[in-house]
């Protein structure tokens, strides 16, 4: 500032100024990158826990049924759970409630394990930019916390991070336009790989029932 | 590229799940179907193949059984199904076993091609500790925990870091992605060195639900 003022060169007129002049009335800013939903697709859940278990599973049935089966082929015996199994399926109908049973708890199975197979999972983590950068619900939680706590007019006040929104709620504030816009400068400073929105909510305040100890302090019998 | 290992893991456990949910969901359907005569009541005639049509056939009946056994296919089938799922198995269950990151991270020797020279190798947790010291220092950053992952000659970090609740997440980012970790492949010679990051944000100490509690 203590330098002298350099005379500033004319600024050259960006096109999008030209077409403002042109066209009379301002048009609205276009969005910078408009975030697709696409952003976080890098961040998956591993399964390991669920594909230990289907393995464990498939291992020890797989390697009993071939025990059994080379146990045949070399002249022996089938052990006798192979042999109650092959008499139950062949003398239980398809009607029967224990085949329906079974047939409807191997389709339950197999929805649950064709949804852990294709849905995202880690639902605790938002990704960010750039890719491999990750922020948890509760941070989003703690954050915006920690700015609405800071405003002296704000009664109370509720922050729930969800998946795609964090949903504020907030009783007693004044100037509720204020605490949203704090809030959404707040969650700008987060660069969120998808779309991600803030619903700032107000209520009243509730009366609280004060505990007559309270009230007897307040106001002591005579 | 560079993450090809995490996700072949990723995906063939996937993949393993689907297979495995498909199989259990196609069998359950069909002998639901069967059982509550589904076909019969939409007026549905499934081609001759198909299995499991009526309610009052059993599930496997001892002729189809014998059918089925007599074939001249049956029996290497019946062996080679139940090997080949078994031999899966415990590849997979082998391959959990290595699942910690490289002991240490080679560095390209400084001798030309053909030159005598010393290998060069650097500890995960030297690697570690550097980077884990430089990013404790950057703003508002309360706590940093990086694991060296992937391979010795491609190294990956895992960074698990705790922020304060007054930090700039975007910030703290970039000055990560251009502080520690670009120091880190700098002096490790790499020419990428990928990173993953995962933010979580220290508690405010006393959470207060209402100011009331303070003035009282």
């Amino acid at each position: 500032m203590t330098a002298p003022p350099e005379p500033v060169p004319p600024e050259p007129v960006r096109p999008d100024e030209a077409v403002e002049v042109e066209g009379g009335a301002p048009e609205p800013e276009p969005e910078p990158e408009p975030k697709r939903w696409s952003g976080g697709r890098w961040l998956r859940a591993e399964r390991g826990v669920a594909t230990a278990v289907v393995v464990a599973v498939v291992v020890v049935a797989a390697g009993a049924l071939l025990y059994d089966v080379i146990a045949v082929r070399a002249g022996g015996h089938a052990r006798p759970w192979r042999q109650d199994l092959a008499d139950q399926l062949a003398t239980r109908h398809l009607d029967d409630p224990w085949v329906l049973g079974f047939a409807a708890g191997a389709v339950t199975l197999g929805v649950l394990l064709l949804w852990l197979a294709f849905a995202r999972g880690l639902r605790g983590w938002l990704a960010l930019e750039p890719r491999g950068t990750a922020i948890h619900r509760s941070a989003v939680t703690a954050l915006i916390d920690r700015r609405v706590r800071e405003r002296a007019d704000v009664y109370s006040w509720q922050v729930r991070a969800g998946r795609r929104r964090t949903r504020v709620t907030v009783a007693g504030t004044t100037d509720p336009a204020g605490v949203e816009q704090e809030l959404r400068a707040e969650l700008a400073r987060i660069p969120f790989a998808v779309p991600y929105r803030l619903d700032v909510r107000t209520r009243p305040v509730k009366e609280h029932h004060r505990h007559r100890r309270d009230l007897a302090e307040l106001e002591p019998p005579r | 590229m560079s993450r090809r290992r995490r996700i072949t893991r990723r995906a063939v456990n996937r993949t393993v799940l689907a297979a495995v949910g498909l199989v259990l969901l196609v069998g359950g359907l069909l002998v639901l179907l069967g059982g509550f005569d589904v076909y019969g009541r939409l007026g549905i005639t499934p081609p001759g193949w198909w299995p499991l049509t009526s309610p009052d056939q059993p599930v496997l009946s001892s002729a189809s059984r014998a059918d089925w056994s007599s074939r001249s296919w049956w029996w290497p089938v019946a062996v080679a199904v139940p090997t080949v799922l078994l031999l899966g198995g415990l590849w997979w269950l082998f391959s959990q076993l290595r699942r910690g990151g490289p002991a240490g991270v080679d560095l390209p020797s400084p001798a030309a091609p053909g030159q005598p020279h010393f290998a060069l190798h650097v500890r995960s947790r030297a690697v570690e500790e550097a980077v884990e010291s430089e990013a404790v220092a950057l703003p508002d950053v309360d706590r940093v925990t990086v694991r060296v992952t992937g391979a010795s000659h491609r190294p990956e970090l895992h960074t698990a870091l705790r922020l304060s609740p007054y930090g700039d997440t975007g910030a703290l980012v970039d000055a990560y992605r251009t502080g520690p970790v670009e120091h880190a492949r700098h002096s490790l010679g790499l020419a990428e060195l990928s990173t993953e990051l995962r933010i979580r944000v220290t508690k405010p100490r006393k959470a207060r639900t209402s100011k009331t509690k303070r003035v009282r």
